[in-house]
């Protein structure tokens, strides 16, 4: 992580530092960033807690699909959802704080489904109904019951949105406007804009305090752990509760899927009609394979370094190690991909190391962003495992590599595949990093896109749109698959 | 986890070997520049033909973000020559030490006054010029029965109120050149007033071109509700050269007397370790086979006088005849204070 430290230490002044409190405009700014990222937060729990449940207690026959869906605003560049939407309602199209909230909830709500969701899987059924049974009404059986259980995965998810939320820059760029600036586009604009990199290194190490407050807040929850639970079919239930999970899950599969349909059918059109022309591009395709081999191999190192650090954090009983591990790893989330990508340049820039424009290093960018939310995913699940089980193997003569196998990573292979994915994605749709890195005939799928979205040009403009679907397309396809891998493992385990 | 292993050897072997390519024995040079850098295909064959030189083109993010790296790397520059400063960025580069003073013997083929830019430094070489100015959507004009505005003062007119959008310049280099075309058409004392008169009008800011233009603006691929923003002077050919289905007439036109005069110019970075084969490219970027690539590719117009310009070119993008320009250091002077005046007129 050394490199974004790199940037911080050659360029911060201390009268910069102060400056973000004493100059007005960016106090402003750094109170917007704050309430609306406070605001989009619980805005996205509000909805995503609701959204979880239905998606992570009952079983119906599109529920995987839904869930995969959910992931695909996460990757979409905040550009191409803007185009979306704007073409939707042009005239009702106006930028300030309530579309930049509605797009950080559009763009979250997968971290609160998949977060909170995993572990209301495995919430015993018998709890609720038994507090049922004593008289308990829905509500306050979510109050005393369910929600103690969930406690410390909605505010793992929290804080996890809170941080994207706070760190947001596309969509402020895009839906907030120039009126409304946010810590990382002031960062930007600093940086590239007026050059001024004593002010936007001042602006990152407050950025990297209010983030780091937050991990501190949140870091240390303490959660009994559970089992895996069969899912109720959603038709075993009433009526009247049956009907309104329907419509909350085509709620949420149209609310992902509406703006790829647009976008789809933008791509398959032009003035004369249908045409595949704009998918036909040899172009477009070249830089989904090289986006794919990248993502691949980022989300690889990143499990295979996110594994590591999750397991230390949780064999390990001294806390300051703990604490020592995990500030590590949340570091690339609280920098900036701008300052990130600016760190790996000036680090890698003199012989021996002199690996700038290796197609790799765009990898171990990558890596280092998705690795916060690896660690972040696999961690609480890592921390359930009971030494006394491993050691119970130990006991009856199982090696410590069949012990390991056969105990923890048994337990640990479904956070193992959504960690997988989320940094797969994570990669696909990564722009800040790749722009600064990457070389001309290497471009990824998201760096192609804000390249031929900055000319004017229908044939340009369309293009995009239609990497746009091939890269929503791609993250459906991947959570799929991960969805269904893992289903099919457990249900060779139980046969 | 076998499988895992094999599959990360194959994965980091395809990797390496993309790295190891890169190390081959003819003589390298690389050329930074903008994402937006985007000639023909195969246009360095005639150079590495010429001089045994082959060509790799680095992409650096905008010329803001390009400029910020050299900086950055200033004495260890991550290639060769870096292409696309522009005159709005010329002197924080110069100041930021970022080139090696070249100036290729192709300036003879150029105007004086796009030569004079480079002085007295003398360090880099004009390539190409282009000039922003406001476009407008000729069908939304045409339908209502209504003139498109003919200048600056026009946009201020209540006939024109909501129709104009306009991007940051804060953060957008059109934005910035628009700002500075206004500056230099009021001067220091009324350019404030314009602006206030612009914001009463309903001017909308965006953060860039690519939400203004392709959002915001009526007349391209977009379904936005304003008939007028701030592009480039060559947007119209772009539009023709890019439509689906061919067209013979762009849905844009320019209003040429609101326009900014930008020139893009190259140089050699300051350590680089090839500078007598870097001065070769210089040349040959300045020279007719690489200047009548541009305005087909870049859309921007090619400083060699001795390239003729493509049919659509001449007739579809505006050639402004008086457009606004200033002095690069003037620019990199008020830069800060001009940008955060406008930011209270027209955002807050």
């Amino acid at each position: 992580m050394w490199p974004t430290l790199v940037v911080l230490v050659e360029s911060l002044d201390q009268s910069s530092l102060t400056r973000v409190l004493s100059n007005s405009q960016l106090r402003q700014m750094l109170w917007f960033t704050t309430w609306q990222a406070f605001i989009s937060t619980i805005a996205t729990l509000a909805i995503g807690i609701p959204a979880a449940l239905v998606l992570s207690r009952y079983s119906f026959k599109a529920r995987q699909i839904i869930r995969a869906l959910t992931f695909v605003p996460f990757v979409l560049p905040t550009v191409v959802v803007g185009i979306a939407f704007s073409s939707l309602s042009p005239a009702s199209y106006q930028s300030g704080p309530t579309p930049l909230i509605l797009a950080h909830i559009y763009l979250n709500i997968a971290v609160v489904v998949r977060v909170v969701g995993s572990r209301w899987e495995k919430l015993p059924t018998a709890f609720n109904d038994n507090a049922a049974l004593l008289g308990a009404t829905p509500f306050t059986n979510f109050r005393t019951v369910t929600f103690p259980l969930l406690r410390s995965s909605i505010i793992g998810a929290g804080s996890i949105v809170f941080i994207f939320c706070f760190s947001t820059y596309g969509a402020a760029r895009v839906l907030a406007g120039p009126r409304f600036p946010t810590i990382e586009t002031e960062i930007y604009r600093y940086a590239f804009f007026l050059g001024n990199m004593p002010q936007a290194s001042a602006l990152v190490v407050w950025q990297l305090f209010v983030i780091l407050l937050v991990l501190a807040l949140t870091h240390r929850q303490k959660s009994i752990s559970l089992a895996q639970q069969n899912l109720m079919p959603l038709s075993s239930e009433r009526k009247t509760k049956r009907v309104f999970f329907s419509i909350a899950a085509t709620l949420i599969a149209v609310g992902t899927l509406l703006p790829i349909a647009i976008l789809l059918t933008d791509s398959l059109r032009s003035s004369q009609g249908f045409t595949f022309s704009y998918w036909a591009t040899s172009d477009m395709w070249t830089s989904f394979l090289t986006s794919l081999g990248i993502a691949l191999f980022a989300a690889m190192m990143a499990i295979l370094f996110g594994t590591g650090s999750a397991l230390a954090l949780a064999y390990s009983t001294r806390t300051r190690f703990q604490v020592f591990v995990q500030a590590l790893t949340s570091l690339p989330i609280v920098i900036s991909a701008v300052a990130l990508g600016l760190g790996y340049l000036l680090a890698f820039r003199s012989e021996p190391m002199n690996w700038r424009g290796s197609l790799w290093l765009v990898a171990v960018a990558h890596c280092a962003v998705a690795l916060p939310f690896v660690v972040r995913i696999i961690t609480p699940a890592a921390r359930e495992i009971q030494p006394e089980l491993r050691e119970n193997a130990l006991l009856l003569g199982a090696s410590p590599w069949e012990a390991w196998k056969s105990i923890d990573l048994r337990i640990l292979l479904r956070p193992l595949a959504i960690a997988a994915s989320f940094a797969f994605t994570i990669s696909l749709g990564e722009f800040g990093a790749s722009s600064l890195l990457t070389r001309h005939g290497h471009e990824t799928l998201a760096m192609r896109i804000g390249q031929l979205l900055s000319r004017p040009g229908e044939q340009l403009q369309k293009q995009a749109i239609a990497s746009a679907c091939l890269l929503a397309f791609s993250c459906i396809a991947i959570a799929l698959i991960v969805e269904y891998a893992v289903q099919f493992n457990r249900k060779k385990r139980t046969q | 986890m076998k499988k895992f292993i094999v599959s990360l050897i194959c994965v980091t072997a395809v990797f390496s070997g993309c790295a190891g390519s890169n190390e081959s024995e003819t003589k390298k040079l690389t050329l930074l520049a903008y994402d937006s850098f985007t000639p023909t295909e195969g246009i360095f064959d005639e150079f590495t033909q010429e001089t045994g030189i082959s060509v790799e083109v680095i992409l650096g993010g905008d010329t803001g973000q390009l400029i910020s790296k050299a900086i950055l790397t200033s004495g260890n520059p991550e290639g060769d020559v870096l292409w696309g400063v522009d005159n709005t960025f010329l002197t924080r580069a110069v100041n930021g030490k970022v080139f090696s003073s070249y100036t290729s013997p192709q300036t003879k083929n150029m105007s004086d006054d796009v030569v004079a830019l480079t002085q007295p430094e003398g360090v880099v070489t004009p390539v190409d010029t282009g000039d922003v100015c406001i476009n407008y959507d000729k069908k939304w004009f045409a339908e209502r029965n209504i003139a498109p505005p003919q200048s600056l003062d026009d946009l201020a007119l209540p006939l024109y109120k909501d129709l104009l959008v306009v991007q940051n310049p804060a953060s957008s280099s059109p934005g910035l050149a628009f700002l500075l075309a206004t500056i230099s058409s009021y001067g220091e004392n009324g350019w404030e007033s314009y602006w206030k008169k612009l914001r009463a009008n309903g001017v909308r800011v965006v953060d860039g071109w690519t939400e203004a233009y392709t959002i915001e603006f009526s007349g391209s691929s977009g379904k936005g509700a304003r008939p007028l923003v701030v592009s480039y002077a060559s947007s119209p050919p772009a539009e023709v050269v890019y439509s689906d289905p061919p067209v013979n007439e762009p849905p844009t036109a320019v209003i040429d007397t609101t326009c900014f005069h930008q020139v893009e110019f190259a140089g050699i970075l300051r350590g680089s370790k090839n500078e007598k084969a870097a001065k070769l490219l210089i040349d040959y970027l300045a020279d007719t086979t690489f200047q009548s690539d541009l305005p087909l590719t870049l859309f921007v117009n090619p400083v060699n006088k001795n390239v003729a310009l493509p049919d659509v070119f001449t007739s579809f993008a505006a050639q402004p005849e008086k457009p606004y320009t200033m002095d690069p250091a003037a620019i990199e002077k008020n830069r800060a204070a001009w940008v955060d005046t406008w930011s209270s007129i027209a955002l807050r």
